[in-house]
């Protein structure tokens, strides 16, 4: 199996990988008090792969415990801040990764979802590690200039789907990609 | 020649800037805290919770300004936040204050809020909201104060911005008011009484206690002061109000707020110059739909 994912990213197409996710680090923006951080809280607990949730109120910021070998969806998560009134300013997934060669634009099919690495060097993401997500909607808003800075020459990062750009990194698939920095 | 006698009194206008401005200007020079935008006698660009629901009592109690009877108002109000942006209120009332002694039901009152900027980072945001009000009264035409909180049929809306900056939340609310009453369009009272109003509010919110926080039980103190004006379009009159308030809140769900209303300064034939509010309000979250599978 390794052998096989070695050559597909000789080829240079969107490599599967596994990772089993523990936790998520989520920082939420525009709040200040402990009603708002409440509302994301409870919203937060109605998740399904979520297992418990830590909360340091001063800095609106929340440890999300993953229940094991459950399918994280993070537009779950950013959907559940938004509902309660806020946004995500920042997001992170970690987890034990399966060696993953990223950077370099490289395109990942990471527990059958499609992850866009922006912003790394070319390097394998093995063992104990995080990403980040960078999308827009994932970013306070004084960092979300520089990351469409730095994709403006991908439209999938405009609509979130893949795009032409995505088709010649070698993504076979269509849908929902992800964009992560480390 | 200037007499020597005189006093440099500043104006009624002077007064609710300076007043306004002063406890704003001590609230940045804060060092911790955070500020609230929860205001008691206002609302605040932001919304409640998509599939909230929140129920509030609210209690208004005055000495008419005529009779020096002691009045009051009772009022009950059901909230959802439909989705993120959009969020509606409704509210009944009874009240003794058009019936004196008798206490009656007096009014319905629908208001709905839409979101739609919302500029956020951690711990600071900008929001601008546009809301919709409407509301049914069995009171008669008459005082010069329009008001949608049972005392008047009509409809209002308008625009509500809110920032917040880490230690000082300030929101600004521009309204219009029409009031719809059928002696509006009745010959000899059309010059009778005010329909048309533009109302404004200011209004600024601290948190006192904790000065950190550690868990949702922890009880919350939040200082408000509020600047609350109204200027009749049609017929002249106005009158600015300063509002400073406290709210409670308790397990983070449910708030408690008591505050004074006083008139700065005015030319309106009110029903009072001061009233106190009483109000609590719970937050049922995620009440409008069942857990996700």
């Amino acid at each position: 199996m390794r052998t096989f994912v070695m050559c597909l990213l000789a080829l240079g197409l969107a490599a599967p990988g596994y990772a089993q996710l523990s936790q998520a680090k989520l920082q939420a923006s525009g709040l200040t008090c402990a009603m708002c951080a409440r509302s994301v809280y409870k919203n937060l607990e109605t998740l399904p792969f979520v297992d418990s949730i830590g909360t340091d109120l001063e800095q609106s910021s929340f440890l999300i415990t993953i229940r094991r070998g459950a399918d994280v969806d993070a537009d779950q998560i950013r959907k559940k801040v938004e509902d309660a009134g806020f946004s995500v300013a920042d997001l992170r997934l970690e987890g034990d990764f399966e060696a993953i060669p990223v950077g370099g634009d490289r395109h990942v099919t990471l527990n059958g979802r499609i992850y866009h690495f922006l912003d790394v060097a070319e390097q394998s993401l093995g063992g104990k590690g995080s990403i980040r997500f960078v999308d827009r909607d994932f970013l306070a808003s004084k960092d979300q200039k520089k990351y469409a800075a730095m994709a403006s020459g991908h439209a999938c990062y405009k609509s979130g789907r893949t795009e032409e750009c995505c088709r010649q990194a070698g993504v076979k698939s269509e849908g929902r990609v992800y964009h992560v920095t480390l | 020649m200037k007499n020597p006698n005189s006093k440099s009194v500043p104006t009624g206008r002077c007064r609710t800037l300076m007043a306004f401005l002063l406890p704003c200007a001590m609230l940045l020079l804060q060092k911790t805290g955070f500020a609230q935008e929860l205001y008691v006698f206002s609302e605040p660009a932001s919304n409640m919770p998509a599939r909230a629901l929140s129920l509030k009592y609210a209690g208004k109690f005055l000495l008419d300004a005529r009779s020096g009877k002691p009045e009051q108002r009772q009022k009950i109000y059901l909230s959802a936040g439909l989705n993120k942006k959009w969020m509606v209120r409704l509210g009944t009332t009874v009240s003794d204050m058009y019936s004196y002694p008798t206490t009656r039901w007096e009014s319905a009152n629908l208001y709905a809020k839409y979101r739609f900027f919302s500029r956020d980072e951690v711990h600071r945001h900008f929001r601008a909201a546009a809301f919709f009000e409407a509301s049914h009264s069995r009171n008669k035409l008459k005082y010069d104060e329009i008001s949608l909180e049972g005392d008047q049929s009509g409809v209002s809306t308008g625009l509500v911005l809110t920032q917040l900056l880490h230690k000082l939340a300030v929101s600004g609310t521009f309204a219009l008011t029409e009031v719809i009453n059928r002696k509006r369009w009745e010959e000899g009272h059309t010059d009778m009484h005010p329909f048309r109003s533009f109302q404004y509010s200011l209004s600024s919110g601290y948190l006192l206690f904790p000065r950190r926080y550690n868990s949702y039980s922890q009880t919350n103190l939040n200082i408000y002061l509020e600047v609350l004006g109204a200027r009749n379009l049609d017929r002249k009159g106005g009158f600015v109000d300063l509002a400073p308030a406290l709210q409670l809140i308790v397990n983070s769900n449910t708030k408690i707020n008591a505050g004074y209303r006083f008139q700065l300064t005015g030319n309106m034939y009110r029903m009072a110059e001061r009233s106190l509010l009483f109000s609590v309000e719970t937050t049922f979250l995620n009440a409008l739909k069942k857990r996700s599978p």
